[in-house]
């Protein structure tokens, strides 16, 4: 009974008419961003984030929640319509989502992929609701030490279960963590890493940080080869799903769903695992694989559900533990913080009305996408016809008046600038840039938990080992590693994310 | 993978400089750069003890943690297989960075309208596929958009012609 007050509280506060308002902004504008080409849900969100600074909380919450919604689903539209995925994890969306818009069955596969993803919405969001507020009262009851393992677990989990080289990504949070400590010190007062220079006492903004690398970077990079981008798909088609279609897609949405909402609590895991999974799963259970890759309703249902509900079961290890599974979980932690705001398990029972709004607002944000932007869909195609040499300056202007906003600093808008550049060089490099977002946001987090868990310990480091839980969490972490770093599972691993 | 390889030092048949430029030894090189970078800058702070940690202390502890890894990284490139870089596309980087660090340098002084013109012209610059004429036009309209929406709309602080020019 104490769940459905909770939700009822959460409607309350998510469906009074302003934050409706909001809500839908945010999924019409994440949308809107979203669906342009070369965009992920990191740089939309990123971009978006100065939007959300002047409302109160909640309702900048249930805005972000939006426009995370907005483009998740502007990603799929993209990889649906022109083969061109605007982040990983609808990668998969795009092999049999493309195929299906070039025999002229667009809007099927663009009905599947929302209602998809509306059914699987709704069953994480009362997954979190069920699960969450439980796991934060277990939390309640960690100290420094097991705060520091539980993320030092985190960490390692989320480079394991990612794609490419595992030492180029633990070199990558290494990286991430020390630039994550440039500034003042909170405990001896000492500028660190900040050159004397007033700006970076505050430490790198976050925005900043991730608006070059995933914005600036992004756009060079694209720019590498010249325009020859051709819409294929001009008649998107009934949107309307038969009889025939609905059956087919019933199981792959429901395994998708379960699929995505236990692997997005994982840390790493998250939408771009869950989508692989699903679509490796409905491939070996479905009685005609030879369709997969011809453009197979299931290769759509399956894998869409399961990133959207991992997607938002990713949110559980964020509120609870305050501790970011994926870049974008780590973008929310720091609006999250600009906002005032620190997630935790104290969370829950501090902010409940918060707390609760936003997950109520889930389940909103994703209706929103099916009422409201399915039918917008022909705008969204139209959008695509803008050619990309005309679009990225007016995202780069955008994006610079965007950070400059977020503290009203130019300073912030030369480290885009410079980080636009490390972004650049990092992909040249094949470093990928997640792992080190990460190792920014937990970065002093990390620091403060090892000194209080080491005063606690007078100094001994070894009592990591002789606490049961914190010796269980590390004792993860290092076989997950070592067992990754094993030449023959590393070339294993370098097979199945190549399927 | 003792260096005994047919072909001398390096396999593959990589020349020295080859080997050197591949993806994994500048990535190797570059953390190790920053490692050495970090416990450099961090030689005055305070270091503290294993009890009550300095400034110093964790950052030292990354930073040894990072050289170490970005020695492997480039041992292993120099071994095995580095993976080659890829040309830079030098006109799009030095042309859209040049555009934000002007917008960066110049809204205080300049304002927004001046600022989002040279931004976005030299951006539009970046492509290379788009002639002077056409960066004029986007620029004009971003100007205009950007006043509308920032300073109408949003009431963004920010004069819209800067103290320089007035």
């Amino acid at each position: 009974m104490d769940l459905l007050g909770n939700l009822a509280l959460g409607f309350a506060t998510s469906l009074s008419l302003h934050n409706l308002l909001y809500c839908f902004m945010g999924a019409l504008f994440g949308t809107l961003i979203g669906v342009l080409p070369g965009l992920g849900p990191v740089a939309t969100i990123a971009m978006l984030l100065p939007i959300t600074f002047g409302l109160e909380p909640v309702s900048a919450l249930i805005m972000l929640a939006g426009i995370y919604y907005g483009a998740q689903y502007g990603g799929s539209t993209t990889a649906i319509l022109i083969n061109l995925p605007g982040e990983s994890t609808s990668v998969v969306t795009a092999i049999d989502g493309y195929q299906m818009a070039r025999q002229g069955r667009a809007g099927t596969a663009l009905a599947t992929a929302a209602l998809g993803s509306f059914f699987a919405g709704t069953v994480a969001t009362v997954f979190i609701a069920l699960f969450a507020p439980p796991l934060a009262e277990l939390a309640l009851e960690f100290g420094p030490p097991e705060y520091f393992a539980l993320m030092v677990l985190g960490l390692i989990a989320s480079i394991t279960l990612a794609s490419g080289s595992l030492l180029k990504a633990l070199a990558m949070i290494l990286l991430g963590l020390l630039l994550g400590l440039v500034g003042r010190d909170i405990y001896t007062t000492e500028a660190r890493f900040t050159f004397d220079l007033q700006n970076l006492s505050d430490g790198l903004q976050f925005v900043a940080l991730a608006m070059g690398i995933y914005g600036i970077g992004e756009i060079v990079r694209n720019l590498e080869a010249p325009e020859t981008r051709s819409v294929a798909v001009t008649k998107v088609g009934g949107l309307m799903l038969s009889w025939a279609d609905i059956r087919r897609i019933a199981a792959p949405v429901l395994r998708g769903t379960g699929l995505g909402a236990v692997l997005g609590i994982l840390p790493g895991g998250g939408a771009l695992l869950s989508s692989f999974a699903s679509y490796a799963l409905e491939k070996k259970l479905s009685r005609h694989p030879q369709e997969f890759g011809k453009g197979a309703i299931e290769g759509v249902a399956g894998p869409e559900s399961a990133n959207n509900a991992g997607a938002q079961s990713s949110f559980i290890p964020m509120l609870t533990l305050g501790i970011p599974s994926n870049p974008v979980m780590a973008l929310m932690v720091g609006a999250l913080i600009i906002h005032g705001i620190t997630p935790g398990p104290a969370f829950v029972a501090e902010k409940p009305e918060l707390f609760w709004g936003l997950i109520a607002s889930m389940w909103v944000g994703n209706l929103m996408l099916v009422v409201l932007n399915l039918p917008l869909i022909g705008i969204w195609v139209r959008l695509l016809t803008v050619p990309y040499n005309y679009l990225f300056p007016a995202i780069i202007v955008f994006s610079a008046i965007g950070v400059y906003s977020v503290n009203n600093s130019t300073a912030d808008v030369l480290v885009m600038a410079g980080m636009g550049v490390f972004g650049y060089i990092l992909y040249k490099l094949d470093c990928e840039p997640a792992p080190l977002l990460l190792g920014f946001i937990l970065g002093p987090m990390l620091e403060e938990n090892l000194r209080r868990s080491m005063l606690l310990f007078r100094g001994d480091a070894g009592q990591f080992f002789t606490r049961p839980l914190t010796a269980t969490l590390l004792g993860i972490a290092l076989v997950s590693l070592v067992v990754v770093l094993l030449p023959t599972i590393s070339r294993k691993r370098e097979v199945v994310f190549k399927e | 993978m003792n260096g005994k390889s047919p072909h001398g030092k390096f396999p593959h048949g990589k020349s020295p400089l080859q080997a050197l430029c591949s993806q994994d030894a500048l990535s190797g090189l570059m953390f190790m750069a920053f490692a050495g970078g970090f416990a450099f800058l961090a030689r005055d702070l305070s270091l503290g003890t294993a009890v009550r940690m300095g400034a110093a202390y964790f950052p030292l502890l990354l930073s040894g943690l990072l050289g170490l890894i970005g020695l492997v990284i480039f041992v292993r490139a120099l071994i095995g297989e580095g993976g080659r870089v890829a040309p830079f596309a030098w006109r799009a980087l030095v042309l859209v960075v040049a555009a934000v660090l002007v917008f960066g340098f110049g809204l205080s002084g300049l304002g927004l309208a001046p600022s989002v013109a040279i931004a976005a012209f030299l951006a539009t610059l970046a492509s290379g596929q788009v002639g002077w004429r056409g960066a004029l036009a986007l620029s004009a309209l971003l100007v205009v958009f950007t006043w509308a929406v920032f300073i109408l709309g949003l009431g963004l602080a920010i004069p819209t012609i800067g103290t320089w020019l007035s």
